[in-house]
């Protein structure tokens, strides 16, 4: 009965580090960055893309992480969000992708971005969070009827689902998703093993990549 | 054996959680992204600051729960021995309350749950009451 368990118990194991290991997306590679992508860092470096949702509570939890270490890297990566609202969760991630592009569109992408990351709470459970998007549009100092006429025009909302369509594309699942140089990266647990990650893959890269 | 079924009962689940603590564990050190199916929130819960104790994964010290618990319990039926039942028993408590911790920081620290870890809840929870319907039992027949 012992050897019979032990065999069972060591059989369960090796199933389940398989199973946990198994990573679907390998060889899974990402569009690269285009001209219409939001960036930061310095072009020409290796590429990390963030594929997220402004109301997913896992995006906002790896934000301030994100922020951390594309301010630490910047000289040494280019770093891209893509829009992956996950409407079918959240009920107002479009909304807010949209804010976010249409305040792009007066230069202020990156600064509603943090924005909608770090006030995620106050606007997720709203039914109609425009007016709460335009209060932040104002504080930011965009140009409100500009930005409520972005915020519902054909082109932000295009740009919103092809960005959401690549990553369909490459098999995004779930937000945050993370691609360094076209590649999946497994999401790191925290800063330091954010940090760990870039290092090992920089180390791994040492040849510039062409951003285009 | 008074308890047979039970504790048959109580060795397939701790079977089953010891599959899932194992999964969370080997995801844990992987560092790859739990896949959420009902609840939001897997990665808030799995990669939060509670997530480890004393630099390892909480996750591991369920896996060597259940998996004591099953040889413990496998242990009984070769033996024997009401005592080891009886302490296997008394065990559950704490795995009931850890569960139970966990569950609390879950739903009102982080406000995120994880699917992984509310089925490992359920199975310690059920665990603790076979657990106490064992001691429960053995009380009354020494009663008698």
């Amino acid at each position: 009965m012992w050897a019979g368990a032990v065999l069972i118990v060591l059989i369960a194991v090796f199933g389940i580090y398989k199973a946990a290991t198994y990573d679907s997306t390998a060889g899974l590679t990402v569009s690269a960055i285009s001209s219409t992508d939001w960036t930061k860092g310095t072009p020409g470096k290796p590429v990390l893309i963030e594929y997220s949702d402004f109301q997913c509570p896992a995006c906002a939890a790896y934000y301030p992480v994100v922020k951390q270490v594309v301010s630490e890297y910047s000289g040494r990566i280019q770093f891209s969000y893509r829009h992956f609202p996950l409407y079918e969760l959240h009920k107002n991630a479009l909304e807010s992708s949209y804010a976010a592009q249409a305040s792009g569109k007066q230069g202020k992408f990156w600064e509603m971005h943090d924005k909608l990351f770090e006030r995620q709470k106050d606007w997720s459970d709203l039914d109609d969070p425009k007016p709460t998007f335009e209060q932040y549009a104002k504080e930011l100092g965009l140009n409100v009827d500009t930005f409520k006429k972005d915020s519902a025009s054909t082109e932000v909302r295009d740009a919103v689902a092809q960005s959401r369509a690549s990553g369909e594309a490459a098999d995004v699942g779930g937000t945050p998703s993370f691609f360094f140089n076209g590649k999946r990266l497994q999401n790191p647990p925290g800063l330091e093993a954010f940090r760990a990650a870039l290092d090992y893959y920089l180390s791994q890269s040492p040849v510039q990549t062409t951003s285009k | 054996m008074p308890n047979k079924k039970t504790v048959w009962f109580m060795i397939a689940l701790s079977f089953l959680g010891f599959l899932d603590a194992t999964y969370l564990t080997v995801k844990h050190y992987a560092g790859t992204a739990l896949v959420c199916n009902i609840f939001s929130g897997c990665d808030v819960v799995t990669t939060s600051k509670y997530s480890e104790i004393l630099g390892q994964p909480i996750a591991l010290l369920g896996a060597i729960y259940y998996l004591s618990m099953f040889f413990f319990l496998l242990y009984y039926l070769d033996s024997q021995k009401a005592k080891v039942l009886s302490l296997a028993a008394y065990v559950t408590v704490t795995g009931f309350i850890a569960s139970m911790t966990l569950m609390y920081i879950q739903g009102f620290v982080l406000k995120a749950l994880c699917e992984y870890c509310v089925f490992s809840a359920l199975t310690s929870t059920i665990l603790f009451l076979c657990g106490a319907t064992i001691l429960w039992k053995s009380k009354r027949l020494r009663d008698d």
